[in-house]
């Protein structure tokens, strides 16, 4: 059976604009690798289509599926299109079951995603705070032309292709942050240093990030 | 929040360029200038701010800069 990529990604403001951009690239990068792709974009971002094709995802138990969730959230819930429920522990949280998760949004890593891996979900990697990024106000209608966001975005895109190339969770979790310290780095030590203002918010996103269940999952 | 704390933060947020945003997730988008006025009232979003900014403050004494290797050693 093939390996299949769920992805929910609302498009209703600013910052889920930016996410449902850079999601393109994910998806682009997985039907390249001939994944079967479920892409739940904007007004597609409901709890009934989330249900319906996490049931067509299938084969969860061979661990042959992996769900690439943007949006809005909150520690025990994390939201669609319009901020409408998506999933939420003690509701929904088994339609992970048998998944490797990533879910680009705030602080579901503090009870959404442990909920998570106790309902059967191989793994699930996201944020245990607010997901934070800056912005260029004159790039929001081309977010991937935003040099500033894709610092930021850049290695969340990475940690997806990561899992795509048949790594671990754990991997790709220390290759997203490996990105964001080189890029802090970089910012620290630049001799132009305009963009160290950068640096506190790239550290609270390192910081936040988790990688909870069997770090040695793979799709 | 302490009034030293509130100048120290509004300090390190003077220094964002103009037209740049920032999103904080579910708690919405803010300009230097929004951001600034929330930190002075002390709100829940001033205080998230706060938050971000002590943290990276404290992460310099926990030697989070330095280079990690692949096993999250750091070298």
């Amino acid at each position: 059976m093939n390996k299949t990529l769920l992805v929910t990604r609302p498009d209703y403001e600013i910052t889920t604009h930016y996410l449902f951009a850079y999601a393109q690239l994910v998806i682009d990068y997985a039907k390249a690798r001939k994944l079967t792709v479920i892409d739940l974009a904007k007004s597609k971002a409901n709890i009934h289509n989330l249900a319906k094709a996490s049931g067509e995802a299938g084969s969860r138990s061979a661990g042959q599926s992996l769900i690439f969730l943007n949006g809005h959230g909150a520690k025990n819930l994390i939201t669609g299109q319009n901020g409408h429920l998506l999933i939420k522990v003690g509701f929904n949280e088994k339609i992970l079951k048998g998944a490797v998760v990533y879910a680009l949004s705030c602080q579901t890593g503090k009870s959404l995603g442990p909920k998570s891996i106790l309902a059967g979900c191989l793994a699930y990697l996201g944020y245990d705070e607010d997901f934070v990024f800056l912005y260029d106000q004159n790039s929001t209608s081309k977010p991937l032309n935003d040099t500033t966001a894709q610092l930021f975005l850049a290695p969340t895109t990475q940690l997806m292709f990561t899992l795509l190339g048949n790594k671990t969770a754990q991997q790709a979790h220390q290759i997203a942050m490996s990105q964001m310290q080189t890029s802090i780095n970089q910012l620290l030590t630049s001799q132009a240093a305009d963009q160290a203002y950068l640096v506190p918010y790239l550290t609270w996103n390192l910081t936040h990030q988790v990688c909870l269940g069997n770090p040695q999952a793979t799709i | 929040m302490k009034s030293l704390l509130k100048k120290l933060i509004i300090a390190r947020l003077q220094v964002l360029p103009p037209g740049i945003n920032i999103s904080l997730g579910s708690e919405g988008k803010y300009s230097k200038t929004e951001l600034i006025e929330h930190v002075k009232k002390g709100d829940k979003i001033g205080q998230k701010i706060t938050q971000v900014h002590l943290s990276f403050l404290q992460s310099l004494k926990t030697g989070i800069f330095y280079e990690q290797d692949s096993s999250g050693h750091q070298a």
